[in-house]
């Protein structure tokens, strides 16, 4: 089967953005899909983002997450596009992603927080 | 500032002599800017370590050194996973050079007293070190005096096992050796202990060692609580797992150990009833690592209070507390709280040293426990400053019945969390 191009589509589909980060598709390609969807999509939430605040509210998330290395378990989440990570964020929020622990985060987080968060994130 | 800078220089001086400074952390001449203040921590555990990193990652220019009794730290953090077979002893065990390249000063030594007023920090040797700020993160000690018998030296024939190293290794030696059909007795601690979870965690693995070595031992907890951590799901585990292994004695019936008899090899609650065992684990009452005490930094409880905003201590100027030491409200004593604490006191120290950014404080903890290779819980909260107190608000548990997947799936989670704390503590990031 000749090799399909991949298409990335905007990360509103959280089942889909999902499995990418698990598959690791994101892995060595992290930068220049977010670069891409970054191009691609219009982020107000992001661009607000407060990178230094961002960088000290993910002292939580490196507590489990590693930036890069793809440990079984728990999934890197460095490098994610702005838009993926705020709507992950917000599903785990809302209930509509189940995994105890990211609903207790996300709960905590306020919309400013996740902005920086996701702009912090989007940097690495 | 400028007076102390001149003192300072010379105790360091003085100091490099009688000390094992880890290499290539010095090279640099003493700075003369007043600002580069000298923060001292005493424990390299994930309070001290994590406190090491984030000060000297974020603010080069601070003068952080790390003052640890041990060459290498053993976590205590799974290493139930380690009696249980799972993990090996080298998994578990971490040195301190990757701090030491990042610019820590690792002092391999004791700390044994503070003069607060003056700042300076005392080695068991002689040495003394000056600090702007102290940062202590001893861990615990344990109460020798409160089970009759129960001394330093019934330990090496009753491990706690509950300081990782040498003792965990002494019980999963005795506990292996065991004869067929003995019994593994554990004392279980009074409110409040390192790891609440920690001792049934602990039995779990033990009784699955026990499944495949010696399937008719048996295992007695006595316990001073009515209850613990996690309960149900324990018990849960314990009738799926290991049926008909496990028996657990809570305080008002019976468990509470009031004396050890280490020739006999017997325990005697408070009733006057003794119990004979082939290995007994004995974990008794604690306190705040003995330092804190030598500094004056514990109340009438033997922990540390602290301030809920900055883990300041509450007793002493200029010294934080961090970690199992401290009384930290509604936190457990837990690796990661003190990995989590240790980040916001990083931020406010920072703060108060260089003059960078106040941010909101918030704490976190998750604690996983392995019931059985493949069977994983876990529990975990957030907390804030609430009223003088580290308030938790929200928090979720696992549940009794939850699927085999999701029990598999949060064994590779904790294993991931084990790695990334251990990267984050005495790792390269
Ligand atoms: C069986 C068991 C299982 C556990 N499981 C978990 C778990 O799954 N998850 C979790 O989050 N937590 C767990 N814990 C709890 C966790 O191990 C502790 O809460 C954690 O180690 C506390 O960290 P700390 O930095 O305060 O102290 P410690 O880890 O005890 O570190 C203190 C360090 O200070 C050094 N030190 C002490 N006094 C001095 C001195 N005077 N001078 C110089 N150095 C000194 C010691 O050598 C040590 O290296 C478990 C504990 C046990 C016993």
């Amino acid at each position: 089967m000749p090799a399909r191009p991949f298409v990335p589509r905007p990360f509103v589909e959280n089942v889909a953005a999902e499995a990418i980060v698990r598959r690791g598709w994101l892995k060595g390609r992290t930068l220049a899909l977010a670069l891409l969807l970054g191009a691609t999509t219009a982020l107000p939430n992001a661009a607000a983002g407060d990178v230094e605040y961002g960088a000290y509210l993910a002292q939580d998330c490196s507590s489990c997450h590693r930036n890069n290395e793809d440990i079984a378990g728990i999934p890197p989440i460095a490098g994610l596009p702005t838009d993926y990570f705020i709507s992950a964020l917000t599903a785990y929020k809302e209930g509509e992603r189940d995994h105890s622990t990211m609903r207790m985060i996300a709960r905590s987080l306020d919309d400013e927080q996740v902005a920086a968060l996701a702009a912090y994130y989007a940097r690495e | 500032m400028t007076i102390s800078i001149g003192r300072r220089r010379f105790n360091r001086a003085l100091g490099a002599s009688g000390l094992a400074v880890a290499a290539g952390t010095l090279g640099a001449p003493l700075p003369l800017r007043a600002e580069a203040a000298r923060v001292v921590i005493v424990g390299g555990g994930p309070g001290g370590a994590t406190m090491a990193r984030f000060l000297k990652q974020d603010a080069p220019e601070l003068g952080v050194t790390l003052v640890e009794a041990n060459p290498v730290h053993t976590t205590c953090f799974y290493s139930n996973l380690y009696l249980g077979g799972l993990v090996d002893f080298e998994d578990i065990t971490h040195g301190y050079d990757q701090l030491a390249e990042l610019g820590v000063e690792v002092v391999q030594g004791r700390a044994v007293g503070v003069d607060a007023e003056s700042r300076i920090l005392e080695l068991e040797d002689g040495t003394t070190l000056d600090y702007d700020k102290l940062v202590l993160a001893p861990g615990i000690a344990m109460r020798w005096d409160a089970i009759d018998g129960y001394d330093e030296a019934a330990a090496e024939i009753m491990p706690h096992a509950f300081q990782a190293g040498p003792q965990t290794r002494l019980l999963k030696e005795q506990f292996m050796g065991m004869r067929e059909g003995g019994t593994f007795l554990m004392v279980a601690p009074p409110n409040p202990y390192r790891c609440p979870p920690g001792p049934y965690e602990r039995v779990s693995l033990v009784a699955h060692q026990f499944t495949q070595h010696n399937p008719t031992a048996k295992i007695l907890i006595l316990d001073a609580k009515p209850s613990f951590s996690k309960q149900a799901l324990f018990e849960e585990a314990w009738r799926t797992h290991y049926p008909g292994m496990i028996e657990w004695v809570p305080g008002d019936f019976g468990g509470k150990v009031v004396a050890v008899d280490t020739d006999a090899m017997t325990v005697t609650n408070e009733d006057g009833e003794v119990f004979e065992a082939d290995v007994i684990n004995c974990i008794p009452p604690q306190q705040a690592g003995l330092v804190a005490a030598a500094a004056g930094a514990t109340d009438e409880s033997g922990w540390c209070p602290v301030e809920p905003d900055s883990m300041a201590s509450t007793i002493l100027p200029d010294v934080v507390v961090l970690g199992d030491a401290s009384l930290a409200g509604d936190m457990p004593k837990s690796g990661f709280s003190a990995n989590s604490q240790a980040k916001v006191a990083a931020m406010v120290l920072r703060h108060e040293l260089t003059g960078s950014r106040l941010f909101p404080v918030r704490y976190r903890n998750t604690c996983w426990s392995s019931t059985a290779p493949e069977d994983t819980v876990k529990i975990g909260a957030n907390y804030e400053p609430r009223d003088g107190r580290i308030t938790s608000f929200d928090g979720f548990v696992s549940e009794v019945g939850e699927s085999d997947e999701l029990r598999r799936e949060q064994r590779l989670e904790a294993d991931a969390w084990y790695a990334s704390i251990i990267a984050e503590t005495f790792g390269t990031s």
